[in-house]
């Protein structure tokens, strides 16, 4: 009997004593351990924001007010106040300095650029997994960063210069942090030092990557490497790289949808219900390369000067993405509007690159940017151009490009790309509230303050100049 | 306390020899073998006894007699034992004769009392004759005021003395200036002085309260005596003042260091973290309870025993950071006849006063209306046919007045019209009631020599004030132990609970005052909600479904029911291997599952507002996308918790030296699951859904809607199922020396799986280490009037656990809703310096007792240091994070327990028993590793060095500028608009204090009077700042706080008031500015008469043989309490982090019946 008490104790303590049992994994959470987990960081980070974590969010605010392309109503009692606060947007229409402390732009971008450099820290030592190539991910990430640093760099830093003698290689662009490692701070690296990074990711991407469009446009492919690196050089003033990778990612993905095809879907709602033919969200979109998500956007009205290079009879981006609130007519950017790169802009960098190169095409940029009229304009009024004088062409060009990228991110940074050459140089203005606000060629506003309470925590960061 | 001494009794008179071997009667014997002048009492002159017995000892004797007559012998077992057999046979003999024949025999003599018949030693002592000068009556009582027949009273030195009556009344004649000696069993000896005649009162001191009685630390049982940490033990009758069916409400006040929030939250000895856990561990008979509500039946409590300290609480490693209180439930009593006891409580609550919410009333809101009207026209201008924002009663007579479709005149007549009516009584009479709250207790408790039992069962039901919450709960427990044999003895505990709530989810008071519920017809008036009025009728009018709004109307069409069924059951087996040695293997299973099923009805607003939002309109059609049908929600939570633990306790005790120890280890396993799903078109009774057409546009891209613009629709089922694991071996030892010098220590390991998986982060040792100096045993101590004096030393290591981060990177698994695509969104960065976080605690204490233990005072002195708190961190937010969970501050809290309790007033019949509670805490953060401190830190509550880690912050008031705008001022005094804030330093605020009480404790007072009670709880807050209640965004709040109707309003007005002029694009910074002014912030002192109750004891009156006990009671709570703040408000009412106030706290009025068999 006594045995048996003895045999039940020790039984008792073993049976107990298993260190095992605390190794477990808990559901529905993951510390990464393979190459698959680090795809669905970056498959989430692209495109979604579930839980208000969005990680690759180009989240900048009321971007759009900034160019005097577009303007907002004039009377401050209009109800469009009353779902937009009028506050916030009166000081991007007068390009006055934020009063907040933070900046959501900084804070989005770098939030995206931990999860990406997360990536790129363990992509090389996890564990190969069953559906995602360890490579693929690798290039996605690199594009992804890429993208980050360009906005980043355009936002806060001067424009590039590629004129002998430029200030680039000195002038402060933003601090290049290319480790996940939260407890290191870092000072601005110069404008030329960043786009070199960007070059580099893209370049190494280009390499790396082997899907041309991902049927996910917010997944990087190849075609969405090429473009990015299209537009990197043209902000370079390198236009035969431009004009090469434009090209190359043509040759991957080019369609555009031909608007002639595209029809409301409750007409007496206009664009805000919806349109036949025009796929949302982005991601989904048909003439759409690269997508990024963007969650704050304003619709607008169109400035003065952007209307009065707009045929608005017979241009359907006007006659179609619009409606009627309160009387007055607001651009509308459906629920999901890209602030990452449509094919529409690649055709456009093709043909501007395609006349700026060291050897001129100019067929070439004529066929591209007739390809983007002939779907955008109106089939009984369309009519190719011809024109072969160089500056001429070239204004057509712009003002075409200005048409449209008005839904995407683009034109305040192509506004400040123009500046730097007097002939394409161009001195925002325009009314509200009764005063004319003007931002000149060379302000100091164009670029953006660094964030105050990054000025609050890094004491290397230097402050843009007012 | 009582039932205590009343088993005694029945021990004693009743059940004869077993009682006899256990306690120890020397005393008792003694004073009846030395008594003289007993005359032999006559009835046993009358008795007979008829005996045929050989060779019999004198118990069988003894039994036969007991037999045949109503007698009971009482006799010490040695003198027995020494007694030669006997051998007798008589036939109805005379039992006084009978018994000098048997005993003389055996040296032994008798005494009678009543029906008793004491045995005792035949030698006679001498009388002293001595001579009695004075007369001194009085009456002996023990702790809780019962009667001690039996007492016996001995003048010192002598063996004169007398013995009390069955009513505890005695009466001696003695010399002055004689000591009397009483004694009972079971208590403490004590002597009083007598100088001149007197009635006196003499409270016999339970022996228990100095060496007996235990501290319970869910493992073991240390004995008071040699418990070196600190803890409070919270008796049943303490805890039954407070009428509730949760133990958080019964523990506020009365133990000391320990606070309860106005969320109901308690915290021990303050805050030793900044994010974590500050709720201490609850262990319910041995097991911890992981669920907010414990479903323990406070009728079936036995103890309830705070740990405070290191040395008391580190045994439960590191979830003890924040104290551990630990509940023994009742068991049935071995050799204990059944008894069957009920209980019963009913409550009643007072009326909820809607206007002590302190809106604004129906003229004040209309008048702001009208300002705002004024001042900005958009907010008419935006009423109309393009417009589907919603828009108030008010702003409708506004618009028609714009559009010329009233006069001037019409309108003021329609602003006074609707100004004339406030709703605070319509709401009050159609939504509002008095609460009920019944519950009632039965328990059949009881016990044979081999096995007890204690079976009970509670129901409880409450109809809350707000009518459509209504409550029913049952619950049942059943204890049981069982010998198996002389060294196994098994216990098995099982607790059963059910509850079922409907919930009312409206909030009536959210209603504009000028909005009535019904007509003089008494029909219901429809209230503008949610889109705008003009809108709605349009869409009517186009056949869209009704989508008209009344309160009334549709509270009984949602139904919102929660049902949760809680079983735990425990088995503990324990081995004695050999003397001192004991196994304990112990298991138990808890399993909880709530249900929450939501459902709107298909006529309720809510699914008519969603049914017609996804309705579009062209060209004449109708579009309906939503199925017809309720809708319903229903969210399920699992949670399955189990314990495994086996210990070795080892006890020995040679001479003065004993040593006892333990070791054991433990697993421990908790698992949590949740569901949440919802179903559209739902038929109740068909228990059938419809299924959404075009569902995936509705809910990711949106589709068409009644506005035309696209409506989504949040969908979001989910699940989530979370285990933490925990393994534990643990050591205690705890050496003592003539119960003078007592040293403890302990140490535990734990590993558990919530900090990943290195080992760095995994194990995490605690350690305890305790000294005690019962300095009133040491034979140099000579202080007549201390009785009781011991000094304690403690100092140990706990830790605290926080969930919620890691030191790797944590992602959770989701899918994309647009794309499909399965995702992994971040949770937690990788921080590699991230480390547990630490407590370690010292406690100096002292107790004592003065003036026959009249007077008990025990204080504590602690310091606890907190290394490596948890903080978030505001970021630099280039790193990728704005903030991080990061081991950022250290922290310390020291303060003092005191507890003084004594007994002014212990009379013949009058009893006053008072204790005071005084708990004092001392906050301060000591290191923050944070960089530079920022306002946005201060503002966002970050951990500030040198600061309380819940320190109230204030913007100093710089007064209104000409235009009604507020201003704030700098460190240096300038003066700065409310938005130009964002340039300040931390210097340019102000901290104004703390949000938890300084000082805090309860007055607690019993009275007793010939079988009335009364009781008297006092509670209090001292030393500590409130935020007065927020008046919110006007512009958007339904209903703007008082406050409000005091703001500028025309030039002139800054020089009467602060409050600035109504902001009508509210920003959060305006806000902010006014909630986190210095005028905001008030002194929250609060001293609250939280409870009085009177009760009779109805034994005293009612002369029914089986009853024990017959008690009523009725008590009254929260009847009155005076605060520091200007407004008089209750600041336990406040909740929020910008402020809301809940209104006046009901008063509660109960009467309880107590009844035992």
């Amino acid at each position: 009997m006594k045995k048996i008490y003895f045999a039940f104790i020790a039984l008792c303590f073993i049976t107990t004593s298993c260190n095992d049992f605390v190794d477990i994994i808990p559901k529905g959470n993951t510390i990464p351990t393979t190459v698959d987990d680090l795809a669905k960081m970056l498959n989430f980070g692209t495109y979604t924001s579930i839980g208000g974590f969005s990680t690759l969010n180009y989240n900048v605010d009321y971007f759009e007010v900034y160019t005097d392309d577009f303007t907002l109503p004039q009377d401050p009692g209009h109800p469009y106040y009353s779902m937009n606060s009028i506050a916030i947007l009166a000081n991007a229409m007068k390009w006055s300095d934020s009063e907040d402390a933070g900046d959501g732009n900084w804070t989005g971008l770098y939030k995206s650029n931990y999860l990406v450099n997360y990536v790129l820290d363990n992509i090389d030592n996890v564990e190969q997994g069953v559906a995602y190539e360890r490579d693929e991910i690798k290039g996605r990430a690199l594009v992804h960063r890429a993208m980050n640093y360009f906005i980043l760099v355009n936002l806060y830093g001067k424009q590039y210069n590629a004129t002998a003698g430029s200030t680039s290689s000195t002038d402060l662009g933003v601090p290049l942090v290319l480790e996940s490692d939260i407890n290191k701070q870092y000072p601005r690296a110069t404008v030329a030092s960043v786009y070199e990074q960007v070059l580099a990711d893209l370049t190494e991407a280009i390499s790396l990557l082997k899907i041309d469009a991902p049927k996910e446009k917010s997944i990087p492919g190849l075609a969405s490497a090429y473009a990015l690196r299209a537009r990197v050089y043209l902000w370079m003033q390198n236009y035969d790289q431009a004009y090469n990778d434009a090209v190359s990612a043509l040759a991957k993905l080019s369609q555009l949808i031909d608007y002639n095809t595209c029809s409301y879907t409750l007409p007496s709602y206009g664009a805000a219900a919806g349109i036949n033919g025009y796929n949302t969200p982005a991601a989904l979109n048909q003439e759409v390369m690269y997508a990024r998500y963007k969650t704050a956007t304003t619709p607008c009205l169109y400035g003065e000067k952007l209307l009065a290079i707009t045929d608005t009879d017979n241009d359907l981006r006007y006659t179609l993405f619009r409606y009627i609130y309160g009387g007055i007519t607001l651009m509308v950017y459906g629920y999901h509007y890209n602030s990452g790169i449509n094919t529409s802009e690649v055709w456009l960098t093709k043909a501007e690159a395609a006349l700026r190169k060291s050897s001129p095409n100019i067929s070439d940029a004529l066929a591209a940017l007739n390809y983007v009229r002939k779907n955008r304009i109106k089939t009984s009024a369309y009519q190719p151009v011809t024109e072969t004088n160089p500056t001429a062409l070239l204004t057509q060009i712009l003002n075409e490009r200005r048409r449209e990228i008005r839904m995407n991110d683009l034109a305040f940074f192509d506004h400040k790309r123009l500046n730097i050459n007097p002939t394409t140089a161009r001195t925002m203005s325009r009314m509200f509230l009764g005063e004319e606000y003007t931002l000149p060629v060379g302000d100091k506003r164009w670029q953006f303050l660094i964030p105050r309470e990054v000025m609050q925590f890094n004491p290397q960061m230097v402050q843009n100049e007012r | 306390m009582k039932k205590n001494y009343t088993n005694l009794f029945r021990l004693y008179w009743r059940q004869k020899k077993e009682c006899m071997r256990i306690i120890n009667v020397t005393l008792f014997l003694l004073f009846f073998s030395l008594l003289t002048g007993w005359s032999m009492p006559a009835f046993s002159q009358d008795m007979k006894v008829s005996l045929n017995l050989k060779n019999a000892s004198l118990q069988q004797v003894f039994a036969e007699i007991e037999k045949q007559n109503d007698v009971v012998f009482i006799y010490k077992q040695e003198l027995i034992d020494k007694a030669n057999k006997v051998s007798i046979v008589c036939e109805k003999a005379n039992l006084n004769e009978i018994l000098k024949s048997i005993l003389a025999k055996s040296q032994l003599n008798y005494i009678v009392k009543g029906r008793q018949i004491v045995i005792t030693a035949a030698t006679p002592v001498a009388q002293v004759e001595i001579p009695s000068d004075i007369k001194i009556t009085g009456k002996v009582t023990d702790g809780d005021n019962n009667p001690l027949p039996g007492t016996a009273i001995l003048i010192k030195g002598t063996h004169k003395g007398t013995m009390a009556d069955v009513n505890g009344q005695f009466s001696i004649e003695v010399p002055k200036n004689t000591i009397l000696v009483f004694s009972f069993l079971g208590m403490k000896t004590k002597e009083i002085v007598c100088q001149s005649q007197a009635n006196i009162s003499v409270m016999m001191e339970d022996q228990a309260k100095e060496i007996g009685g235990v501290m319970v630390t869910g493992y073991q049982a240390i004995e008071k005596g040699r418990a070196t940490g600190s803890y409070e033990v919270v008796s049943s009758k303490q805890a039954s003042m407070v009428v509730s069916n949760d133990i958080v409400d019964k523990l506020e006040g009365i133990v000391p260091g320990l606070m309860v929030n106005s969320n109901g939250d308690m915290m021990i000895r303050g805050q030793a973290t900044i994010y974590s856990q500050t709720k201490p561990l609850v262990v319910v008979d041995g097991f911890p309870m992981e669920y907010d509500t414990y479903n323990i039946n406070p009728n079936d409590i036995e103890q309830i025993t705070v740990l405070k300290d290191a040395a008391s609480a580190s045994i439960w490693g590191v979830r003890a950071a924040n104290g551990v209180i630990v509940i023994t439930t009742k068991k049935g009593k071995k050799n204990e006849k059944t008894t069957v006891s009920y209980s019963g409580n009913v409550k009643i609550g007072s009326k909820f006063d809607v206007s002590s919410l302190g809106y604004l009333n129906s003229e004040q809101q209309i008048e702001w209306e009208r300002e705002k009207f004024a001042n900005y026209p958009s907010s008419i201008n935006n009423i109309g046919p393009t417009s589907y924002s919603y828009y108030s009663e008010a702003a409708w007579i506004e618009y028609q007045y714009k559009k010329g479709l009233l006069s001037s005149t019409e309108r003021e007549a329609a602003f006074t019209q609707l100004g004339s009516y406030d709703n605070d009584n319509e709401i009050e009479k159609y939504f509002y009631r008095n609460s009920l709250m019944q519950i009632h207790n039965i328990v059949i408790a009881g016990g044979s020599e081999t096995l007890t039992n204690y079976f009970s069962m509670n129901y409880e039901n409450t109809l809350g004030d707000l009518i459509g919450n209504d409550r029913n709960s049952l619950g049942v427990q059943l204890n049981n132990t069982f010998d198996l044999s002389k060294r196994l003895k098994l216990s098995t505990g099982f607790r059963a609970n059910y509850s079922g709530r409907d919930t009312y989810s409206g909030t009536p008071t959210q209603m504009l005052p000028y909005i009535r519920i019904k007509d003089g017809n008494g029909d219901y008036i429809n209230e503008y909600n949610g889109t705008s009025q003009l809108q709605k009728d349009n869409m009517d009018a186009k056949g869209y479904s009704d989508w008209n709004y009344n309160r009334l109307q549709d509270r009984p069409l949602t139904d919102n029911k929660t049902t949760s069924h809680n079983v735990a059951a425990n088995v503990q087996l324990d081995f004695d291997i050999i003397k001192g040695l004991r196994f304990t293997t112990t298991g138990a299973y808890i399993i909880d599952h709530s249900k929450q099923e939501l459902l709107y009805g298909k006529n309720s607003y809510y699914v008519r507002n969603m049914f017609n939002r996804f309705t579009s309109y062209a060209n004449g059609i109708l579009t309906n996308n939503f199925p017809e049908g309720a809708i319903k929600n229903i969210t399920q939570n699992n949670s399955t918790s189990y314990t495994f633990r086996n210990t070795l306790n080892y006890n020995f005790n040679k001479d003065l030296f004993s040593l006892s120890a333990m070791a054991g280890t433990e697993i421990f396993a908790i698992r949590a699951k949740t569901e949440t799903d919802t179903f559209y078109g739902y038929d109740p009774q068909g228990m059938s859904y419809n299924p959404i057409l075009n569902f995936y546009d509705m809910v990711n891209t949106g589709i068409a809607g009644y506005s035309g613009a696209k409506e989504k629709l949040s969908y979001s089922p989910s699940q989530s199922d979370t285990e933490d694991r925990y393994f534990s071996t643990f050591f205690t030892a705890s050496a003592s020396y003539d119960n003078r010098y007592t040293f403890f220590g302990s140490i535990r390991y734990d590993k558990t799986n919530l900090y990943g998986r290195s080992s760095k982060y995994r194990d995490q040792p605690t350690w305890s280490a305790g000294l005690k100096w019962n300095i009133f045993k040491e034979s140099f101590f000579h202080a007549s009037k201390i009785d009781q004096l011991a000094l304690k030393l403690s100092y140990g290591l706990s830790g605290n656990v926080n969930k919620s981060t890691s030191p790797y990177l944590i992602a959770a698994n989701a899918r994309d809703s647009y794309l499909s695509l399965p995702v992994l969104i971040i949770r937690n960065p990788a921080n590699d310096k991230l480390s547990w976080e630490k407590v370690y605690t010292f406690n100096a204490g002292i107790e004592s007792g003065l003036f026959d233990n009249r007077l008990n005072i025990s204080a504590d002195y602690y310091i606890r240091n907190t290394h490596d708190a948890l903080g978030t961190l505001v970021m630099d937010p280039t790193t990728g994070w704005s903030s991080v969970m990061k081991n950022t501050a250290s922290l310390k809290n020291t303060g003092l327990d005191l507890s003084i309790s004594g007994r002014p007033v212990w009379g013949k019949n009058l009893n006053w028993t008072s204790t005071v509670t005084f708990s004092y805490n001392y906050n301060e953060v000591t290191e923050v590793n944070a960089g530079e401190e920022t306002v946005a830190m201060v503002t966002s509550g970050n951990p500030l060095k040198g600061k309380p880690v819940d320190y109230v912050y204030a913007y100093r008031n710089g007064g209104l500028s000409s235009d009604g705008k507020l201003q704030v001022l700098d460190a240096a005094g300038d003066i700065h608009l409310y938005n130009q804030v964002g340039g300040f330093v931390p210097e340019d605020l102000l901290i104004m204090g703390r949000r938890s009480p300084k000082y805090f404790g309860a007055w607690t007072n019993m009275f007793s009077y010939k079988g009335f009670e009364l009781d008297i709880l006092i509670s209090y807050k001292l030393g500590y700042m409130i935020r007065m209640p927020s008046i919110g965004n006007a512009d958007t709040d339904r209903r703007p706080y008082k406050t409000f109707n005091e703001r500028w309003r025309r030039a002139g007005d800054e020089e009467k008031t602060w409050i600035p002029a109504a902001n009508y694009q509210v920003t959060g910074q305006y806000i902010d500015a006014i909630n986190a002014n210095e005028k905001m912030t008030e002194k929250g002192d609060l001293i609250k008469l939280k409870s009085i109750g009177l009760s009779y004891d109805f034994k005293r009156i009612v002369n029914i043989k089986s009853l024990s006990a017959l008690n009523l009671k009725f008590s009254v709570e929260n009847p009155w309490f005076w605060t520091a703040n200007s407004q008089g408000i209750d600041p336990d009412r406040l909740s929020g982090s910008s402020i809301t106030f809940a209104g006046d706290m009901p008063a509660y009025y109960t009467f309880t019946l107590n009844i035992k068999f």
